[in-house]
């Protein structure tokens, strides 16, 4: 039988209640209920979300496909959903510009924990979609043009991580950070 | 626009849909009861949300397909929608407009201040969480952490007359991370179990105001 961890953090205890109590099966009444106790409408409730949702919700179905929103390089995608100078958007990510400058430039050279770990800082940061992050490496290349420049960036080519660690502005134990990711990945 | 969403949502009818939006709600108000707030109500968010606007927002971003659902590896899309929620809720909570304190930054001056700084990431740990925080998070992460001590022992004090609850809540604490494995423990028939959730959860509901007042 596996040995069980015994469990100290209330926050632990309490997340389960809420995950477990969703699980239960709650009748319709004792739903309202419970959200009137907390505080809530479940009328309002139901009519607010409703009137939200109608538009979605009535698109037509012979309406074509939406198409995919189109993948851009990660820093495009971070400065269009922030609306921020990539300087700000590089301090909240705790990383220089050049950093992200290079992820933008060599998507197909980012290693995968690279890309959560971006994926993970934007959403915690920013609130923003991680497939939005995670599209951005995805998307073809090459580029024609940089992500913050208004003309082609010249030819090059990159080994691996290693170059984006060689080009990326990192402080030394940064890059060791970022090191360890990618190299605990190939484990 | 996520077609997939839209078509398992339009699919339902609209008792149906209603039922899953007062389940969404439900969940929403169970998970803001046990965050700290600085508003000190769990259904007035900071940043101007509310239990409703939370709700909303996790079902247009899936359905405007702002957050994709990909029915094959998530085939529950109200498991997907609560696990939105989660994302939502969170984030608020670690918003800087939730901290009713401001930090004043000074030298670490104590290697206990509650600062980590880890370079290598730890095998199942997410590397975020080792990086340096702000002062700002750090308090926080203390603010919600005492709150959470508070609430869950408020919840021991306000169950002494079900011991059922208080059975299960040590059950938890021994390890028990699975409803069938607590119901086992007890020797008790899982339903009990759920029951027992359901009745904490709304206490969860109560105590919260009690709480946040201390």
């Amino acid at each position: 039988m596996p040995e069980r961890k015994p469990v100290r953090e209330s926050g632990t205890l309490l997340q389960r209640i809420s995950r477990w109590s969703s699980d239960a099966d709650w009748s319709t009444a004792e739903l309202r209920d419970a959200l009137r106790q907390g505080g809530v409408d479940p009328d309002h409730l139901v009519r607010q979300v409703m009137s939200n949702l109608q538009p979605l919700l009535q698109a037509s179905d012979t309406a074509p496909e939406t198409k995919r929103e189109v993948s851009r390089p990660l820093l495009v995608a971070l400065r269009e959903h922030t609306q921020l100078a990539p300087s700000a958007i590089a301090e909240a990510m705790e990383v220089p510009v050049t950093f992200l400058s290079v992820l933008s430039r060599y998507p197909s050279a980012v290693p995968e924990p690279w890309r959560q770990e971006v994926a993970n800082r934007a959403e915690r940061q920013f609130n923003m979609a991680p497939h939005i992050v995670l599209d951005a490496f995805a998307a073809p290349l090459p580029y024609e043009l940089a992500a913050s420049r208004d003309t082609p960036y010249a030819s090059d080519t990159v080994r691996g991580y290693e170059d984006l660690l060689e080009r990326s502005g990192l402080r030394p134990e940064a890059k060791l950070f970022w090191q360890a990711l990618a190299v605990d990945a190939t484990l | 626009m996520s077609q997939e969403a839209r078509a398992a949502l339009a699919q339902l009818s609209d008792d149906a849909l209603q039922t899953l939006i007062l389940e969404l709600g439900r969940y929403a108000l169970s998970v803001s009861s046990r965050l700290y707030w600085r508003t000190g109500n769990a259904t007035d968010l900071p940043r101007g949300e509310t239990v409703d606007s939370i709700v909303s927002k996790a079902l247009t971003q899936v359905l405007s397909g702002e957050r994709r659902w990909n029915p094959q590896t998530a085939p529950d899309l109200q498991k997907y929608l609560m696990g939105v929620i989660d994302s939502l809720l969170s984030h608020l909570a670690q918003h800087k407009d939730n901290t009713t304190l401001r930090a004043v930054p000074r030298a670490a001056a104590h290697p206990d201040d509650g600062r980590e700084v880890v370079l290598r990431p730890t095998p199942g740990a997410t590397a975020w969480h080792q990086e340096p925080q702000d002062p700002e998070s750090v308090l926080l992460q203390h603010e919600q952490t005492a709150y959470e001590d508070r609430v869950l022992q408020h919840l021991l004090d306000v169950s002494q007359d079900d011991p059922l609850v208080t059975q299960i809540i040590q059950a938890m604490r021994d390890g028990h991370d699975k409803p069938g494995e607590v119901a086992t423990a007890l020797g008790r028939p899982v339903s009990d179990v759920y029951n027992a959730m359901k009745r904490l959860d709304r206490k969860m509901m109560r105590v919260r105001q009690d709480v946040q007042e201390v």
